[in-house]
């Protein structure tokens, strides 16, 4: 018998969520963060089963109905003559985003256990429902369940920030939801716009892809195909660039970081922001691929902007947070450099940027949170000499910022690497060679602030605050990692070690899905 | 001359109206000639009622039939609608029973009266979607809105609920004026009461255009009224917030919904879009979304949040004739059918969320402001759990039926060329989201006041009705099939 292996996925997930919730009830608090982690290694086995055992696939899903691997379909419901599904596939790109997001969801459960002592079941639930969710929009190939799983992200991620943030947590949960659901909302618009004008009869974006590419396009009241596609993929661009997010459109994501839970954090810069650069992979440059070329080089400045406003404006941040999460928009750059640049090297290197990415934001966002949690601190100015009293957190602090500086044998190394090799021959981009140059121009400014945040906090003499100045040689009350804490720290680290020294082990898998999407637009020599 | 005979054949189509009348009838008959009241008795009766409507409405279920010389018409669409009144019907009966007692204890006695009168105004809602003529479509609109001015003052020694029926009985009486005015004037243009024989008058070419373009655009205003839309609305959030909370559910969901159901019938029928109501209606839809919207976001009251969030309601809704055009009738049916769809989604989560108000608000007396839901999500779960799936699907967020209902509106919307409609209700829905949330910031975000009153109590037919409204919004996302898909094909068979 055919085993339903995504469905089974979405279902452990969703199960390991109701399933904190009810026990949660039984056992003591302390047990609660121990129960939820058991649970969700539930649909992080399961996850890496599927993609070691079960998957298959070498193209792209969107570029032919048999690519996608494990494909179920079941009709939903019907309207306008249009077939909505449930609809779900993986493929190249896809495996390893919902891996990734099993794995962060179970390193940010544990890192969980001592900085969240409130609602405690609650709290695990709702990143267990999240996971679901996100895994969901990873592997939806329906255009509806895509985004009945995007907007369902929302949920959880409200409460997640709203009830265990910071001091502003209300304004920043609030700030969040306003600004990433019209977001959505354009995205809608112009998605149906273009379904109701292509000739298909389901809502399946493999059908959309394949009607687009053909040119079954009918045009859109006074649009022509070819304005249509461009007007669709402008709206798309918008939608997700908030998600990215891309500057001009990131001023939400300082304050959801700054506000939300360290493990929160984890999963919003190493998951969510995904969900952005995913949907612009699939939708701006698999199914638009004309309309992308023509605008790459506007896309690719975009990117570039972002890269060097984002590394500005994490050197101007004190708070740890603010830096990593300032960083991140930049990092997110190089996704939109890589996607705009149309090489095989370049889109393959922005997904694995995706991955690359998302373990070691998500690795600097726990050790910000284990330093916070410590010392209650996170203003650079207010710390020094950590390296002393916690050796652990501050090895971990310095590969994980290395690992953000592209230290060669790290992942982030071969996610820029490919990036660079791929775009600087980019034939989308006009000075493709002099765009990347101003690109790596990055780097150096990650290593600025980056450098500066560590010389500042793990250096020098050993101080915390204002008032709590040790003399020479003294020391303060500031514990190390705790065994359990130091798991999924080193988990992340080895990963992250794992894909800068063997990055085909990922990038393989990449390679197949993005090739096809290469291809559309240089003809099969790019 | 239409042949009004009356026949055996006329009363089985008008089963569910029939089965909802006679059982009013029956509670008086059994009121007046027994000596104590018998208020649980008669809530037993009208749920047996109500349920006997829902069933013979589901078996009437692709028959087509006229009744009474044309001037009643069973179809898919009409029963669509059966189907939603009766709905958010049950569930306001049912809570009654804990509610009254507790909000206005002196009124207690007055259980059947109230059940009555509620069962009055379902009988005319249900009429005004069987209605295919003026003239009965205006005694229908009166048998549903007479009962519901009485129910809206109910509680009579308060003085809210007694301004807002006030209020509402005014200004329902204008807009009744303002209808019979404009099917007066239709019908010195066409000569013709019957949708379908105004429809064939206008095509033959032999009418006045300036009097039956007043005529219908006095028709719209008069249903705008109904439908609380903007500029229409002033009644609405004072009758909504001093009527009792189940009233107030019943009010802004049923009569809402039985207003669209008059509208979509009476303006997909019997005027072409040649008369100039589409603009009228898309500027009606803008104005309403956008200022329901803006007005609910500023409210202290978690009642009048609902009252102002059930007028953009009306907004969306009214996309669904909006986008209509004569010549794409294929794409008009899609838009109405969605926008049937939400309604029938809608009447379930507004429905629901007002009963909430009802228990927390004036069962528990815990206060109407935001603040005074501080921490209840916490002590009383499920009702919060519920009223999370209410807010969230009301914005449009995938936890209920609302989610899928409101993205099929948009893309009606899409379909038919109106995507700046489509943005305009997104960034409406959007801006919702900051007011819908307050309310679960509150209950599951602050922690309870050492003060609060003691929930101790547990209501079981409010209870009931909340969960049951919740479950069924949860289920629509899941289910969405037979509504969309009846809806759509109830939509074409009106078009055709």
């Amino acid at each position: 018998m055919e085993v339903p292996w995504l469905t089974l996925l979405l279902t452990v997930t969703f199960a390991a969520a109701v399933a904190t919730l009810a026990v949660g009830r039984y056992v003591s608090d302390e047990r609660t963060g121990h129960v939820a982690f058991a649970l969700s290694l539930a649909p992080l086995l399961l996850s890496i089963y599927i993609w070691l055992m079960e998957f298959t696939a070498d193209g792209n899903a969107l570029l032919g109905a048999d690519n996608a691997a494990l494909q179920e379909s079941y009709s939903w419901f019907t309207f306008a003559g249009y077939e909505v599904q449930y609809y779900v596939g993986v493929d190249g790109i896809s495996m390893p985003l919902v891996v990734l997001t099993t794995l962060l969801a179970s390193a940010a459960i544990m890192s969980a256990w001592p900085s969240i002592t409130s609602h405690r079941k609650e709290f695990y639930s709702l990143v267990l429902f999240l996971e679901a969710a996100l895994i969901g929009v990873f592997v939806a190939l329906d255009l509806f369940l895509f985004f009945v799983f995007w907007e369902a992200v929302l949920i959880p991620m409200y409460f997640l920030i709203a009830v265990w943030g910071g001091s502003d947590r209300r304004y920043a949960a609030m700030k969040f939801l306003i600004y990433t659901n019209p977001a959505f909302l354009v995205v809608f618009v112009s998605a149906t716009a273009l379904i109701f004008s292509a000739d298909v009869n389901t809502l399946s974006i493999v059908d959309l892809t394949a009607a687009v590419h053909d040119d079954a396009l009918t045009g859109y009241f006074g649009l022509t195909p070819e304005q249509l596609k461009l007007a669709a993929f402008a709206g798309l661009f918008i939608g997700f660039a908030v998600k990215v997010p891309v500057v001009p459109f990131h001023t939400w994501l300082p304050d959801a970081h700054v506000e939300a839970p360290s493990p929160v954090s984890v999963l919003l810069a190493g998951v969510l922001l995904k969900m952005g650069t995913y949907g612009l992979l699939r939708f701006n440059f698999t199914v638009l691929p004309e309309a992308a070329a023509a605008v790459a080089g506007l896309v690719a400045a975009v990117g570039v902007v972002s890269v060097i406003y984002g590394a500005l404006l994490a050197m101007a941040q004190t708070d740890l947070k603010r830096i990593v999460a300032y960083s991140s928009i930049s990092s997110m750059g190089y996704v939109l450099l890589g996607l705009a640049a149309y090489t095989y090297y370049s889109v393959g290197g922005a997904t694995f940027q995706m991955i690359s990415h998302g373990l070691i934001s998500g690795l600097m966002f726990m050790v910000v949170g284990v330093v916070y949690h410590e010392t209650h601190h996170r203003d650079v100015r207010e710390l020094s000499g950590l390296w002393r009293q916690t050796p652990v957190a501050a090895f971990i602090f310095l590969a994980a910022a290395f690992a953000y500086m592209g230290l060669p044998g790290m992942s982030g190394f071969a996610a820029e690497a490919f990036v660079f090799i791929g775009s600087a021959a980019s034939t989308t981009i006009p000075y493709a060679p002099l765009v990347t140059m101003t690109a790596m121009f990055g780097i150096v400014l990650v290593a600025g602030y980056l450098l500066f945040a560590l010389q500042k906090t793990l250096f020098g003499e050993l101080r915390i605050g204002e008032h709590q100045t040790a003399a020479d040689g003294g020391s303060l009350d500031v514990s190390d990692v705790s065994l359990a804490q130091a798991v999924p720290l080193f988990a992340l680290l080895a990963a992250i070690v794992l894909l800068g020294v063997q990055p085909d082990v990922v990038y393989d898998v990449i390679a197949d899905g993005t090739a096809g999407v290469v291809d559309l637009v240089t003809g099969g020599d790019g | 001359m239409v042949e009004l005979g009356f026949q055996q054949a006329d009363l089985l189509p008008l089963a569910p109206e029939i089965a909802i009348l006679g059982s009013a009838l029956l509670i008086l008959l059994i009121d007046s000639f027994s000596r104590g009241k018998h208020g649980k008795a008669a809530v037993a009766i009208a749920a047996a009622s109500v349920a006997a409507a829902f069933a013979a409405s589901l078996a009437l279920y692709g028959t087509t039939a006229e009744a009474f010389g044309g001037t009643f018409v069973v179809d898919g669409f009409s029963l669509f609608f059966n189907v939603a009144i009766l709905l958010v019907t049950a569930l306001v009966v049912v809570s009654s029973l804990d509610y009254l007692e507790e909000f206005y204890p002196e009124g207690a006695d007055e259980l059947t009266e109230y059940v009555v009168l509620l069962l009055f105004a379902t009988a005319g809602m249900m009429l005004m979607a069987s209605s295919r003529s003026l003239v009965t479509a205006f005694i229908a609109l009166e048998l549903a809105a007479l009962p519901s001015y009485a129910l809206v003052a109910f509680a009579k020694r308060n003085r809210a609920s007694i301004e807002g029926g006030m209020k509402y009985f005014v200004l329902g009486a204008l807009s009744s004026a303002f209808l019979l005015y404009g099917i007066s004037l239709v019908y010195g243009a066409t000569g013709a009461f019957d949708f379908v024989a105004i429809a064939d008058a206008i095509a033959a070419g032999d009418v006045e255009p300036g009097v039956l373009s007043l005529g219908s655009l006095l028709v719209l205003f008069g249903l705008a009224f109904k439908v609380a839309a903007v500029p229409f609305h002033v009644w609405a959030p004072d009758a909504y917030t001093g009527a009792p909370t189940t009233i107030a559910a019943f009010v802004s969901s049923a009569s809402k919904i039985a207003g669209f159901v008059l509208l979509f019938r009476l303006f997909t029928t019997a005027f072409p879009a040649e008369v100039d109501w589409v603009y009228a209606a898309i500027v009606l839809s803008v104005v309403t979304m956008t200022y329901g919207n803006f007005a609910a976001a500023v409210q202290d009251s978690v009642k009048r949040m609902l009252a102002y969030s059930s007028i953009a309601h009306a907004g969306y809704a009214l996309i669904a004739v909006a986008v209509f055009s004569a010549e794409a009738t294929g794409d008009s049916a899609f838009a109405l059918g969605a926008g049937m769809s939400h309604l029938l989604v809608y009447g379930l989560m507004n429905t629901g969320a007002f009963l909430v108000v009802a228990l927390v608000d004036d069962y528990y007396g815990a206060g109407y402001t935001f603040e005074d839901y501080a921490g209840l999500g916490r002590k009383m779960p499920a009702v919060g759990l519920a009223m999370a799936v209410f807010m969230l699907s009301l914005a449009g967020l995938p936890t209920g039926g609302g989610f899928v209902s409101k993205l099929v509106l948009f893309a009606g919307a899409v379909n038919s060329g109106f995507w700046w409609l489509a943005l305009l209700g997104g960034v409406n829905s959007a801006l919702s989201l900051y007011y819908y949330t307050r309310v679960l910031k509150w209950m599951w975000v602050e922690e309870a006041p050492e003060d609060q009153v003691e929930l101790d109590r547990k209501p079981l037919a409010l209870y009931a009705s909340i969960l049951f409204a919740a479950v069924a919004t949860v289920a629509l996302l899941f289910a969405f099939a037979p509504v969309i898909e009846t809806a759509t094909a109830a939509a074409e068979a009106l078009l055709e």
